[in-house]
């Protein structure tokens, strides 16, 4: 701790290293921020703009704001932006209600299997959304895994649920997502809070709801605000999930509509003039979000942390039955789907009347590659295509994401929020916008990438490395700028003082964003589906395969594969993260 | 407002609390004692943070075990100040009041009332993060008297400030408590401040009370080898009572013999500990018959206002404080002597001769 | 871990990294774009992509970029540098579109003369058909006892939330159904849709979605082909799920397919081209396609007695589909989202 000499806590000092002047970048440092630029400017920046540029130029290039303003115009397109505002505020105010609860459990109380209920929490958000969607139908749909118990236990003709392919269904699912970030991110700043101020409230007459809005909310609240600006963005840019569980063209997200003019449509002005202004929104939320995370990272510098309670001690208070309830909810809604996709990749259709029994078929085709021509999907070298890029992206994003992070968090200098928020961009710009970017701009020479193994790496790095800014600089922030003055001190070059003395302190974050990294390059879809070959078949784009040959089955032993990964790489980060804490 | 606590009981897995003191009205209690040794749980027992396992906490007269914290009326002042950053001084101090459901020209009194006394006037509307330790401490000690608690509790409110302001500030506590007649307990390490407020000083060790008394007490006639090291007795010879004649005892060591003040009666041949207080020895020419001791000088610092220095004698290491500048040498043989007021003994500490 | 371990851990990375880099495609000789289910596990790419690469010894690769739609699109997107030598999956009622892009060249296949006129939809032999079917809607007999017999029937309020319908903006079959209605509606074809709303569970992206979710019992109709149930047959051995023949007939679909503007590979793709038209090619059709050939010499598999045949064809004129389809989709559009 920094404030503390010999156990007494003294009065916090302003650290004067945080005074220095803004200047310019030089030397050494311009180094370890070119290459990040460089990188960007090629592969996100460029197709980006290259596909933006062709919403803001006419059939002979001259610039023209025509194709924004019928854009504007168009009472459809219209409908289309407020019904993906408001589905994303309502998927964001579910998913903070749902977590909030969460949140406090995780802060406050300790358990067996915490590390567990966490890794399990974090999968949803890494998982390909075609998989959620699947888990959705067999759970929640019609036929699904919980009307069918109804039906049964009541004896009914019809399904008792009507879940799916509403608006109901998109909340759902999104809260599905979304939620374990709000339990994250606010269950940190939750627990960073000084329990004094609890305490002093309390005992200032102070109980329940009051103690809860006056004092603990507006604690809690940048971390709700951060989530919420985070969870605001990834709904607002949704897509399968729209395109599947929405249950057609009435609920319809800017997302999807720029898929389908640029994409099906083949209006490629038009799409691109929507992908400004999603650009635009997504800019901002970002802007936020960052806002807020910084406030966040402040709060940080609290010495006093709460004491945890036993998990037992809530179960067997007034409340008890509340937290169950909770947990059997959050229990329904996080594992249930999943289950669901691991239960049906056991299962094969069996007889004429399409019952379903037990099998291992689908996971026997992993190790026996079924050839039914040049064609047929080898299930071992798509899960070998899937752990390659996972580490390619974790090789690429490493030094990309800790370069930024490292620029941005030790270094003063003009223009570094305009850089924060621009290398924080590619989370707000939809994977679907970066794909045609990359066909638009990578078709012809100078490079001809697509299809190529290195596009699906890099479009995968440029989606991933945000994650590892995050991680990195949240590790960075924490660390004393003194031990390096100390370092620096005792003879050692900036470079040694980086190598010996920050790298090992900062390695917990590098961990933490290699895991996120890999954890979405192995589940990233849309990109991936515009980029690849054949032989570049990746387990999502697989699973999409097997469902568009409605072998559901096949897609859900994969999906069950996809999920392993995922939960045994978040079970490390977990472990890893404790050893360093 | 008194303030028991009547074997207060609290059992963790490695740690137990037992406690039982009592604060009269309008004293302010200490609790003293070294990390760890449960002055903050007890703290929190009589703020209701925590409840006990056995034994009763009595407010006024009135058993507040049961209570849960909102209900007690119990004002907290933490080191950390714990102001509520979200809002201005104003609101922090008016927070309790707030509570209690005080109309809005009351609380503007009221809080107008409690500036003024902390000497903060006219603060309301600033932010709390912008006031330096003192001034934000000032607050917390505002925002707990606000609602006119029963009994204030202090953990250890100073020791996050410099050495300077924590003197000002604790005079201001002091008068305050007084003016309020407030019933107060006062955690704290630093034993100046704990010597200079405190009606009653209560020594803690491992969850336990090891001694109840006023500073005076507590420091010159400390009951156990605990509070005496705590206090600051480090000089410590181990001796057999001969005889005693009336106040003063007389006693025989490996060193020779001594004579000590002690009001209590003890069985001649008991084996006790005589306990010296370094600053009030003095360098002998020469050794003479009784109440001195003779070693080598291991040590001798020149401090300014005194010398430190220290012996090894044949009863282990002797330190004294010596006023003005003394010059010795290390390895030199000196003797240390002291009278017979300035010396106490342990009755109840055995040793082995 | 110390940086020792973080760096053999990277070292260990690189290692895996090489034992996993995916094989770089083998430069083909001629490249195709297909829609999903033509390379699917079960469909026509593994069975008649080798007997070609056989034929004439060469390398084909077989790329889907989605369903027809997409792949007509990614195709007019590479327009000034096509990756691929043929585009497979125009049908009848985006020909007029594909033609419109002038993605394509003309070429008339000697083995033209092997397939009956009438389905040779392209008059300017920009597209080849290769095969054909019938959109039809397909239930599920154990759910439903008294499915409809005509798009009328399909109005009756018991059919509440039953209907899997496709999209018509995004795949072939729902255009298809949206032209269906408009050929037995005329212009009054919204009102038909207005009072068929309540009906529709929901309206996916691609057929592959809505037949999946019929399949796992969403709801006991669909939108699909008469094939439909063939395949059920065949492979599943039921008969549980059945085509639906309407009484105002059912709307027709061709599929075709042309060789890409700038191929590099010309003499080849017009191989290719002749080869979709021989038998080799056609017998394949109907059990991995699921559509009848276009060639009438091939015996038709049992399982295709489960395959019925409209007695009244429906379908229109390509070059009034290509003026109103834009307008007819607007309009369809404006009373969905209603």
């Amino acid at each position: 701790m920094i404030n503390r000499v010999n156990g007494i806590p003294q009065r916090p000092q302003k650290n004067k290293n945080n005074l220095k002047q803004k200047k310019l970048l030089k030397g050494g440092d311009i180094l370890i921020f070119l290459f990040p630029l460089l990188f960007l400017s090629i592969f996100f920046f460029y197709p980006l703009i290259s596909i933006l540029t062709e919403g803001l130029s006419d059939e002979e290039g001259i610039f023209t704001l025509g194709h924004i303003q019928s854009i504007l115009s168009n009472r459809y397109i219209l409908r289309v932006i407020a019904f993906t505002v408001e589905q994303a505020l309502l998927s964001t105010l579910a998913s903070i209600l749902l977590g909030l609860p969460g949140a406090y459990l995780l802060a406050r109380y300790d358990f067996r299997g915490k590390s567990i209920v966490k890794a399990i929490t974090t999968v949803p958000f890494v998982l390909p959304s075609i998989i959620v969607v699947l888990g959705f139908v067999i759970f929640f749909g019609n036929n699904g895994v919980l009307n069918r118990a109804f039906m049964g236990a009541f004896n009914l003709e019809n399904p008792p649920l009507k879940i799916l392919y509403s608006m109901k269904a998109i909340i759902l699912a999104h809260t599905f997502y979304n939620f374990p970030i709000c339990i994250r991110l606010v269950s940190a700043v939750w627990s960073r809070i000084n329990p004094n101020l609890e305490k002093a409230a309390l005992s200032l007459g102070a109980k329940g709801g009051r103690l809860f809005t006056n004092i603990l909310l507006p604690q809690i609240m940048p971390g709700i605000l951060a989530a919420s600006a985070l969870i605001f963005i990834f709904c607002f840019t949704s897509f399968a999930v729209i395109l599947v569980l929405g249950g057609g063209p009435k609920y319809t997200t800017i997302e999807v509509t720029i898929y389908r003019l640029a994409k099906v449509s083949l209006d490629l002005k038009a799409g691109s003039a929507l992908a400004i202004i999603e650009s635009v929104l997504s800019i901002l939320f970002m802007y936020i979000y960052i806002k807020f995370q910084q406030k966040v990272s402040f709060a940080e510098k609290v010495k006093l942390q709460y004491e945890r309670k036993k998990l037992a001690s809530i179960l067997r208070s007034p409340y008890g039955i509340l937290a169950v309830l909770y947990i059997i909810i959050t229990f329904l809604l996080i594992i249930a789907p999943m289950l669901a996709v691991i239960g049906r990749s056991f299962m094969g259709r069996s007889d004429w009347t399409g019952q379903t029994s037990l099998t291992l078929e689908w996971y026997r085709r992993i190790f026996t590659d079924i050839q039914t021509g040049s064609i047929a999907i080898p299930y071992l070298s798509v899960i070998k295509n899937s752990l390659f890029f996972g580490l390619t992206t974790v090789l690429f994003s490493l030094p990309l994401g800790t370069a930024i992070a490292y620029i941005t968090t030790r270094k003063n200098f003009r223009g570094r929020g305009v850089l924060e928020t621009v290398t924080m961009l590619p989370l707000g710009i939809s994977s679907i916008i970066l794909g045609l970017g990359y066909i638009k701009a990578y078709q012809t020479f100078p490079l001809d990438i697509t299809g190529k193994w290195y596009a699906i790496a890099f479009a995968h790095t440029i989606i991933a490395y945000p994650f590892v800014i995050r991680s990195v600089t949240a590790v960075l922030r924490k660390i004393n700028p003194r031990l390096i003055q100390a370092a620096l001190s005792l003879g050692a070059t900036p470079w040694k003082a980086f190598w010996r003395v920050e790298l090992p302190l900062i390695k917990s974050g590098i961990i933490a964003g290699a895991t996120f990294a890999f954890a979405i390059s192995i589940g990233e879809i849309n990109a991936t589906l515009m980029l690849y070959n054949p032989n570049l078949t990746t387990l999502p784009v697989a699973i999409y395969r097997l469902i568009s040959s409605y072998n559901y089955f096949g897609a859900c032993a994969l999906g069950t594969i996809l999920m392993v990964i995922c939960f045994l790489v978040f079970l490390l980060i977990d472990k890893i993260g404790f050893e360093v804490s | 407002m008194s303030l028991t606590l009547r074997s207060v009981k609290k059992s963790y897995p490695d740690f137990e609390i037992d406690v039982s003191f009592t604060a009269e009205k309008g004293e302010l209690l200490t609790l003293r004692g070294p990390s760890g040794c449960g002055k903050t749980t007890t703290l929190h027992i009589i703020a209701g943070f925590i409840y006990p396992d056995m034994g009763e906490i009595v407010i006024d007269g009135q058993r507040v075990n049961e209570q849960p914290p909102y209900m007690r009326r119990v004002g907290l002042v933490f080191q950390d100040y714990a102001l509520f950053p979200n809002m201005n001084v104003f609101s922090n101090i008016a927070f309790g009041l707030r509570m209690q459901g005080w109309n809005k020209t009351d609380t503007e009194k009221r809080v107008k009332y409690l500036l003024n006394l902390i000497h903060l006037p006219g603060y309301g509307k600033r932010n709390v993060t912008e006031l330096s330790g003192g001034e934000q401490q000032r607050v917390a000690l505002a925002r707990a008297l606000a609602p006119g608690p029963r009994i204030l509790l202090l953990d250890e409110p100073l020791s996050a400030l410099d050495a300077r302001l924590r003197k000002d500030l604790r005079s201001e506590v002091k008068r305050i408590q007084r003016e309020l007649k407030l019933t107060t307990v006062y955690v704290t390490h630093d034993q100046e401040e704990a010597f200079a407020l405190s009606d009653k000083i209560v020594v803690m060790r491992e969850g336990h009370v090891e001694q109840i008394g006023n500073a005076s007490d507590v420091y010159n006639k400390p009951e156990t080898r605990f509070t005496a090291d705590f206090v600051g007795m480090s000089n410590k010879i181990n001796a057999r009572l001969i005889r005693q004649n009336g106040e003063t005892a007389e006693l025989e060591s490996s060193e020779g013999r001594f004579s000590v003040n002690f009001p209590g009666k003890l069985k001649t041949g008991l084996k006790v500990t005589i306990l010296v207080r370094p600053e009030k020895c003095v360098l002998l020419k020469e050794k003479k018959g009784i109440n001195a001791v003779t070693g080598m000088v291991r040590n001798c610092e020149y401090l300014g206002e005194s010398t430190y220095l220290e012996i090894s004698t044949k009863n282990g290491m002797f330190t004294a404080k010596l006023p003005g500048k003394v010059s010795c040498t290390a390895g030199e043989t000196v003797s240390i002597g002291f009278s017979p007021e300035d010396c106490w003994i342990l009755a109840n500490d055995s040793f082995e001769l | 871990m110390n940086i020792k371990k973080l760096l053999t851990a990277a070292a260990f990375g690189l290692i895996l990294l090489t034992a996993f880099t995916p094989q770089t495609s083998r430069g083909a000789d001629l490249t195709i774009y297909a829609y999903d289910s033509f390379v699917s596990e079960w469909g026509p790419a593994g069975k008649v992509i080798p007997k070609f690469e056989k034929k004439y010894n060469v390398d084909v690769q077989v790329i889907s970029v989605g369903d027809s739609g997409q792949v007509l699109n990614r195709a007019i997107l590479e327009k000034k540098r096509p990756k691929a030598d043929i585009i497979l999956g125009i049908d009848n009622n985006m020909l007029s579109k594909a033609l419109a892009a002038e993605i394509l060249i003309p070429y008339v296949s000697p083995n033209l003369k092997l397939i009956p006129e009438e389905l040779i939809f392209d008059k300017t032999h920009h597209v080849t058909p290769f095969d054909h079917g019938y959109f039809a809607i397909v239930y599920d007999s154990m759910k439903l006892k008294n499915p409809p017999k005509s798009l009328e029937e399909l109005l009756r309020p018991e059919f509440r939330d039953k209907l899997i319908l496709e999209d018509p903006r995004t795949s072939s079959p729902g255009l298809g159904f949206l032209l269906w209605t408009i050929s037995v509606y005329g212009e009054n074809f919204l009102h038909y849709w207005e009072r068929l709303k309540p009906n529709i569970l929901t309206i996916t992206e691609g057929w592959d979605t809505a037949y999946g979710l019929f399949t796992s019992g969403e709801a006991p109709m669909v939108l699909s082909y008469t094939t439909s149930p063939a395949y059920h047959v065949e492979y599943e051995d039921t008969t549980r799920y059945r085509a639906l023949i309407f009484r105002e007939g059912n709307y027709l679909q061709i599929e075709g397919m042309g060789i890409l503007k700038g191929s590099k590979n010309m003499e080849l793709a017009k191989r290719f081209i002749d080869f979709i038209l021989t038998e080799d090619f056609q017998e394949e059709i109907p059990l991995t396609n699921w559509m009848f050939p276009v060639n009438p010499e091939i015996k038709l598999p049992d399982s295709f007695r489960y395959a019925p045949t409209p007695e009244t064809i429906l379908f229109l004129d390509a070059y009034k589909i290509q003026k109103n389809q834009k307008r007819w989709i607007d309009e369809w559009l404006k009373v969905l989202v209603k």
